[in-house]
This record gives C-alpha cells, structure tokens and sequence, in this order.
C-alpha cells in the first residue's frame, strides 16, 4: 500500500532537474521525455493526456470557439481525480483568462456580454463586473496584475511573458508541495518543463531579432557600400 | 489467559524481526528504485547510488539484536512485557525504515543532478536512522528488566 503511494520514485528520479531561466538549452529534449513517460500507468497517462489537452498549447484544438473550450476544460476538470492537479490546472486557466481579459481590454474590446462563455475559474464574473477597473478588482488575489498592465501597455512582451511564466512556475510550485514521486509530481515536471520549453524558445527568438537589430545598427546598408565601391 | 500471555509473548519476541524486516524491503525498494532511475541519467556514481539505497536495511539488523535480548523462557508473568516492547519496537523500525526509504530516494534524486551536494543530502536519512537507534537502544536496556 506504501509503495502504491510513491509508484513513479523511479520515473522521478530518472529525470533531470529544470530551472525556468538561465538555461540555454532544456536538460531532456522531448524524444527522450516521451520515451521516459512509456512508465506511466495506462489510466495515468490517459489523464496526463486529458490534463495537456487543455493546458498546453500545442495539444489544444484550435478549431474550438471560446464556449467549446471552456465547456471541455470544466468537463476535464471535474474528470480529474486528484484534487491537488484539479486545482493546480483550475489556477493556471485562471490566470490564463485573467491575462486574456488584460489583452481584450488593451485591443479595445468591450465588456464581454454576461452569460457567455469567455473564461474559466472562480473570478469570470468579478473580473467582467470590474472590466474597467485597471486591476478588475482582483489585485489581491493576484497581486503581479498591476505589473503584467504596465508592460502589457508599455509593449514590453518579452517582460510580460517572463512574468506570466514566472507566475505559473510559482503557482506550480506552491501546488507541488508535499508530492515527490507520485502522479502529481510527474504531470507538474512535465508542467514546468513545458515553462521552460516556451522561455528558451522565446529567448532564442528574442535573441535572434536582437542579433538582427544589431546588425543593422552596425552594418552600413547595402545601397552605402555600393557607393563607396 | 495464561496461553494467551505466552501467544502474546511469542509474537513480541518475533515483531522486531518481522516487522523491520517489511520495513526494510519497503524502504530499499523505495530507495531502490530511486537509484535505477538516476542510472538512466548519469554516467557514473552507480555503486554510490545503491550504496544509499541499502541504507534503510540497517533497521532489520537491529530486529534481530532486538529479538535475541528478548528471547527467553516465555511465562504467563513476561509475556506482557516481551509483547509491549517487542511489537512497539517492531513497529517503529518498520516505519522509520519506510520514511528512511524515502529520505534516500530524495536524496538520490537531488544529488544525481547536483552530486557535490551528495553528503548534506543524506542527512534527513541519518536523522531518521538516529530515531531507530533510540528504539533500539532502549528496547535492549528494557529487554533485561524482564523476568525469564
């Protein structure tokens, strides 16, 4: 019964540690993850399965509208056995449409329509009922929101993205607590490795444009060169 | 009644034993596999892994000290006595023997990524081990208070 407590001590164990920034490169790539992840019991893995088919992006069916998602997250939800995983994938989607409502706002949509389905969590309706409050009235229970605002109006992306990566990071990790070698740890590894995918992505191709602006700067253009040839 | 002090004080004599000796096959089994999966990992440290991992075997060593100052004539008047100490010393290196597996496989698990930290990270196990050793040492000074 013990041992049926911990079943994944040796999957766990089997996987490198990831940290959010700093690294260049991840410490597992996707293949050998994947071929990790072959340990999962068969009705774990259909659950893991059914858990990324509304967190990650990758696995979400763009085909969807708005009321389609929503209503397939909430029956996902509730499907979801353990109350630690529920909970942490409740929280991430609320912070997801805590900064889809940021973005509405900031393109200059109005109001959404009471009723409709245009987010989940517990905080919809205090959020529209505060839409044009800066924060939504929801400063104290995410307190970063003023911050996300700022850069969100200043145009800083890359800011805003390392702040809601490092948000959910958090959020994982506050969640994680107590689970070392179960299910939970296995689905918030792979949530974090996910985090730390998306980062190094989206530093690499910051950099690259980076790089491109630097070398323009630099570089004469190329109707100058031709004059002075 | 009197069959049933000496039944009682059979299973006493025995429960250090046994039940250290679940402990101990849960724990390294924990520990175990903890290692095997930080071998998929790294290229070297292999002996050091399962090293750690046989940690939590110790508890059904002290079991069977435990069992021996135990032993004796059992009698209607020491079988109470031989089932408290016995069963309760059973029981708690069953248990540390379990969370040592634990620690062990924490343990493992940190030090395959950071190894410098190898030696600090075995010492919630040591703690824990140190708790063994109280019920141990004190079943042994209670076990030769009993009459037999």
């Amino acid at each position: 019964m013990i041992l049926h407590t911990e079943p994944y001590v040796m999957l766990m164990a089997s996987l490198p540690s990831i940290r959010l920034l700093g690294e260049k490169a991840l410490p597992i790539n996707p293949a050998r993850l994947t071929e990790r992840m072959k340990m999962l019991e068969p009705a774990d893995r259909d659950e893991l399965f059914a858990i990324a088919s509304i967190l990650s992006w990758n696995r979400i069916d763009t085909g969807d509208d708005d009321a389609a998602y929503v209503a397939r997250a909430e029956r996902i939800l509730a499907s979801i056995r353990s109350d630690t995983l529920r909970e942490a994938a409740l929280e991430r989607l609320e912070i997801r449409t805590l900064i889809a409502a940021l973005r509405r706002r900031h393109a200059g949509e109005n109001t959404p329509v009471s009723g409709t389905a245009w987010g989940i969590g517990r905080h919809v309706e205090t959020i529209r009922r505060n839409w044009t409050q800066p924060d939504f009235g929801m400063a104290r229970s995410f307190p970063w929101i003023a911050q996300a605002r700022e850069q969100l109006e200043s145009g800083d992306s890359a800011g805003l993205e390392r702040l809601i990566l490092d948000v959910t990071w958090r959020a994982a990790g506050r969640h994680e607590f107590g689970h070392e070698f179960d299910f939970e740890a296995v689905v918030f590894y792979l949530m974090r490795w996910q985090l730390a995918d998306r980062w190094a992505r989206y530093d690499a191709d910051a950099a690259a444009v980076r790089f491109a602006q630097l070398l323009d700067v630099a570089l004469p253009p190329a109707a100058s060169i031709q004059e002075a040839a | 009644m009197n069959e049933l002090m000496v039944i009682l004080g059979w299973l006493g004599v025995f429960a250090p034993v046994g039940l250290g000796a679940i402990g101990s096959a849960i724990g390294v089994t924990i520990a175990g596999q903890a290692a095997i999966g930080a071998m998929l990992e790294t290229d070297s440290g292999y002996g050091r892994f399962v090293g750690v991992a046989a940690i939590p075997s110790s508890t059904v060593i002290y079991g069977i000290v435990v069992m021996f100052s135990l032993q004796r004539t059992i009698t209607p008047e020491n079988g109470a006595g031989l089932f408290g100490i016995g069963i309760l010393t059973g029981l708690a290196l069953a248990y540390t023997s379990v969370w040592q597996g634990k620690a062990c496989a924490s343990a493992i698990a940190a030090s395959k990524s950071k190894p410098e930290i190898f030696g600090l990270s075995l010492a919630p196990a040591a703690i824990v081990e140190g708790f063994a050793v109280f019920t141990f040492v004190f079943a042994l000074v209670l076990a030769g208070n009993i009459k037999g």
